[in-house]
């Protein structure tokens, strides 16, 4: 088992892999009619797909593709939110006899509210500054689906350790969103 | 140690600590520092008190990346590997897949593992068996089939020819196929057909889904899944379930006996109705009974629409024999030859429908000389008019009286004249729009007889308004704005009641021109009133208000909202609350302007007693009344409060129905809000549905390039976008944003809402450059149209800092 190396966000690698998932959601919100959004199995089930195809391509280190794949999705599901809430908020114009054109209030989606979503995501960029290993956990396990056991060994740490983390970050967050959602 | 790092350690230590010890734990350990100590407390709080959303992953919790991994080997199929899921059935799934062997792409129809799915691995080779026997351009090809073990489940697959193409509902779209291009594709399938009829394979679910055209314009059938070999007999030979937009009469009730081929063949016909109308086979009634409406026929028509009808015939036996003699028939048309399909006697089919209309047709006649004799046609303007001073005057009785009477005139006038479209159009030899023939009749009318009626300038007149008004109902302003003209030539005098008279017209000629889009003209017809009113102190007091409150209304419409709310107030303030349907439409106003503010409250405020005074002054029926059931309904439908919102649109889309008719601009209105509404509810397929309505209406009576229709095809578009048909909302958006641009003047608000939207659209598909662009786009045409305060640049500079 190599080292664990940090994502690089700027590697050949992260752009594939992003692009790979980008592409999916796309495709899955084009072709799933019913759907009001991202669907998330519909994202999952691909992702899986790009992963094997990314990893035929140029055998990297499994961890590390895996790690880039977490950010990927991060990055994709914070995008589509913030477009999610910005069409929730956008009214827009109104005008004619009470015609309304915009204002398509969405129902939530399956998968995490995307208020929450935006919010996470502001705080987690908060806790990188402050704990750059807990807020990769984050990423990993909120994003990446990826078990404590599985953590530890990116991390290069003990079960154990990503357990404490897991406890602290996730209060962490938790009073962080809920602090940006009523400033007293 | 950092701080952080601090509070790790002790919130650790607190968390291992019996909850009764945690608090004198962390006194001592924090000592004076007073933050650390309420920073771990607040955090051993949440950790304790909450269930967190970050507990599931954000992609719900069936999803790991490491598992997904792990599982990816799995989706080795023999040979393939599944490189993409682009079909997700009941059954099946299929996936755009590579042959390893070749490095072919392939499309991998994949039997659902354990899946109660009515395909069963033996139907599923014996669909590749059909398949193996075809051998067309048309028809994607069978490249390998087997038998496959998925997570220890027993399956088969299919390995198709990969067609890299859109279904050719959405091809027809948005390429923007001629109906030449349309008739040669749809030929193009027919032969494709013939195939596999001539070798002894029906489709069984032929519908665009399963058409596919490449890239350059080449369609493929896909999907054998339902196909059966037509030597099979009896049960064996009856496909399943189907899509019945496509299915034969006698496949949708399941009558025997079940004829393969000739069933094939009317879902051709259904196929290339729905490509050459626009219209769904089964928007009313089954194609075979439906009449192609005035827009409609556009692209169908004379020996086009026989070869279509004669494919969708009922009885089978009737029916367009094989899909050769289908294909050969479009050919024939293409080619400018004389087509063989039979067309049912034109005698006959007027027999049958003189009879079906026997009472209709009476009343026309009826009509026809009342029309001449300039007794039907008195204004519904004029009419409201009066209904308004009678009313101040006390009469409601007789007002309501009144009314009725002009309604069900013109009523019968409307129903004589469809009827007289009606009739032109079967006699025909082809079936030409039948509303252009009615229109020219009237128009030659309006030509014909006033040398006849040389000297009676007041049968004249009543001749022209009242034609003029019967146009409007077909929707066709700018010749109702023609006649009206003409009528006020012959207007003229300066008696008290002859002036009244010339504003009355004004006011309706404005009316006119207003419903056709163009403001500035109906503003410069408003002018002339009001310098009448300026210079004859006899012009009447309602007349006036009318007058006021029409230019209200036209600069509202030309989105003018702050000069009205200016001048609504002023009026008020002269007019005060005067009894009259002038009033009455002037709170409406007033509602619609707290509706826009996103007041709710105070509309509803506002429009609940003039709708109650509305009802009691004017009655029920009344176009105000009307206007009013509306508006208050759509000011409780967005203040979210959907059942009073319900219950008053329901009843403004009733009333305007039978009052002015469905096809009513008022009544498309209506219609439009009720699709607002439902889908507000979440009720999201019905308000496509009425939307779609609504703007197909729209296109229909205002024309397709109108304002208002464009709003509407704004609104369906919004529709599919939150149903999450992202590619049809696209080709919608650009299509509006390019008409938008051909007809709207420079400055058109509507410009920049049109930018607006594509925009968030493309920012929902992560389309983020040309989302900036066009966010950009449509903030320069605003910035140069709004105050710098107004909410609409907020918003979109909002919008435009949320992308990435």
């Amino acid at each position: 088992m190599s080292s664990p190396t940090p994502p690089n966000e700027h590697s050949e690698l992260y752009a594939q892999i992003y692009e790979e998932i980008r592409a999916i959601a796309r495709r899955s919100m084009a072709s799933e009619r019913r759907s009001h959004t991202l669907q998330p199995t519909a994202l999952a089930n691909e992702a899986f797909l790009a992963l094997a195809r990314v990893r035929e391509a140029g055998a990297f280190e499994r961890t590390h593709v895996v790690a880039l794949a977490s950010r990927a999705i991060r990055r994709i599901l914070v995008n589509h939110a913030t477009a999610r809430l910005a069409r929730r908020r956008g009214d827009g114009a109104r005008q004619e006899e009470l015609d309304e054109q915009l204002s398509d209030e969405l129902s939530a989606p399956s998968g995490a509210d995307p208020l929450e979503l935006v919010a996470l995501n502001e705080a987690l960029e908060e806790l990188e500054r402050v704990d750059a290993r807990q807020a990769q956990l984050v990423e990993l396990r909120f994003f990446g689906g990826l078990s404590h056991e599985d953590i530890a060994r990116i991390q290069g740490v003990s079960a154990r350790t990503v357990d404490g983390d897991w406890a602290l970050a996730r209060a962490w967050l938790r009073r962080r969103i809920d602090s940006a959602k009523d400033p007293r | 140690m950092s701080r952080h790092s601090q509070i790790r350690a002790l919130f650790l230590e607190a968390l291992a600590a019996p909850a009764a010890a945690r608090e004198e734990l962390l006194r001592r350990a924090c000592g004076s520092d007073e933050e650390l100590r309420a920073e771990v407390e607040s955090l051993v709080r949440i950790h304790e008190a909450e269930e967190s959303f970050l507990d599931a992953g954000a992609l719900g919790s069936g999803f790991r990346v490491s598992e997904a991994l792990a599982r990816s080997d799995e989706l080795r199929v023999g040979p393939y590997l599944a490189l993409a899921l682009i079909g997700d059935g009941a059954s099946s799934l299929v996936y755009r897949a590579c042959d390893t062997r070749s490095g072919v792409e392939v499309a991998l129809k994949l039997l659902r593992p354990g899946a109660l799915s009515a395909q069963t691995i033996e139907d599923l080779l014996a669909e590749a068996e059909l398949l193996r026997g075809l051998e067309h351009p048309a028809i994607a090809r069978c490249l390998d089939a087997g038998r496959a073990n998925l997570h220890g489940a027993s399956s088969a697959y299919l390995a198709l020819e990969f067609v890299r193409g859109t279904t050719l509902n959405v091809y027809v779209r948005s390429s923007r196929a001629c109906v030449r291009q349309r008739i040669e594709l749809l030929a193009a399938v027919a032969r494709a057909v013939q195939h596999a009829h001539e070798r002894g394979c029906a489709h069984n679910d032929l519908k665009p889904d399963n058409i596919l055209v490449d890239g350059e314009g080449r369609p493929k059938l896909i999907d054998f899944g339902a196909a059966r070999s037509l030597r099979s007999s009896g049960e064996a030979a009856r496909p399943p379930g189907g899509t019945p937009r496509y299915s034969s009469p006698e496949r949708r009730n399941g009558r025997a006996p079940f004829d393969a081929v000739a069933s094939d063949v009317y879902s051709l016909g259904a196929i290339a109705w729905e490509l050459l109308t626009a219209q769904a086979p089964g928007d009313e009634g089954s194609p075979s009974e439906a009449q192609p409406s005035a827009a409609v026929t556009l692209e169908l028509r004379g020996e086009l629409e026989r070869v279509v009808r004669h494919a969708l015939e009922h009885e089978p036996a009737r029916r367009c024999r094989s899909a050769a003699f289908f294909a050969d028939e479009l050919e024939r048309y293409l080619a400018g030859e004389a087509v063989l399909s039979p067309r049912p006697s034109a005698a006959r089919r007027l027999a049958e429908f003189a009879r079906a209309n026997r009472v209709l047709v009476g009343g026309f006649a009826a009509t026809l000389l009342a029309l001449m004799a300039g007794v039907a046609g008195t204004s519904w303007a004029l009419q409201r008019a009066r209904v308004a001073r009678d009313a101040e005057r006390e009469q409601r009785e007789l007002a309501e009286v009144r009314l009725e009477q002009s309604q069900a005139a013109r009523q019968r006038a409307v129903q004589g004249a469809k009827i007289l479209g009606e009739l032109f159009r079967r006699f025909s030899d082809r079936s030409r729009d039948g509303a252009e023939k009615v229109e020219a009749a009237l128009v030659s009318a309006a030509n014909a007889l006033p040398p006849v009626l040389a000297g009676a300038e007041e049968v004249q007149f009543a001749l022209h308004h009242s034609l003029g008004i019967a146009l409007a109902d077909f929707g066709r302003y700018e010749l109702t704005v023609e006649q009206l003209e003409r009528a006020l030539a012959l207007a003229g005098g300066e008696r008290e009641e002859q002036l009244e008279r010339r504003a009355s017209l004004l006011l309706d000629i404005a009316a006119a021109q207003s419903l056709r889009g163009d403001q500035l003209a109906s503003l410069a017809r408003i002018d002339e009133v009001q310098r009448l009113a300026d210079l004859h102190a006899s012009i009447s007091a309602p007349t006036r208000l009318r007058c006021a409150v029409a230019r209200a209304s036209a600069l509202l419409e030309r989105g003018r909202t702050d000069e009205v709310r200016v001048l609504a107030a002023q009026i008020r303030a002269q007019h005060g609350y005067a009894p009259g349907a002038s009033s009455l439409a002037l709170a409406s106003i007033e509602g619609r302007l707290l509706t826009e503010e996103g007041r709710f409250e105070q509309a509803i405020e506002g429009l609940t007693p003039a709708l109650a005074a509305a009802r009691a002054q004017l009655g029920e029926r009344h176009d105000v009344t009307l206007g009013l059931l509306n508006n208050l309904g759509s000011a409780w439908s967005q203040a979210k409060d959907f059942a009073p919102a319900e219950a008053l649109l329901d009843a403004a889309l009733e009333g305007r129905t039978k009052v002015l008719g469905e096809r009513h601009p008022d009544t498309l209105q209506t219609l439009h809000n009720l699709a607002s509404l439902r889908r507000r509810q979440g009720r999201l397929e019905e308000a496509l549905d009425l939307q779609a309505r609504a703007a197909r209406g729209r296109a229909e009576v205002l024309g397709p390039l109108h304002p208002r229709t464009l709003l509407s095809r704004n609104n369906y578009a919004s529709q599919l976008q939150a149903l999450g048909r992202f590619p049809e909302a696209l080709v919608e958006l650009r299509d509006l944003l390019e008409s938008a641009e051909l007809v709207l003047p420079e400055r058109h608000w509507q410009r920049g809402l049109y930018r607006r939207n594509l925009a968030v659209l493309l920012h929902e598909m992560g389309e983020y450059d040309e989302a900036r662009t066009n966010y950009r786009a449509c903030l320069e045409l605003w910035e140069a149209q709004f105050r710098p305060d107004d909410p609409r640049l907020s918003d979109v500079r909002h919008l435009l800092s949320l992308l990435p």
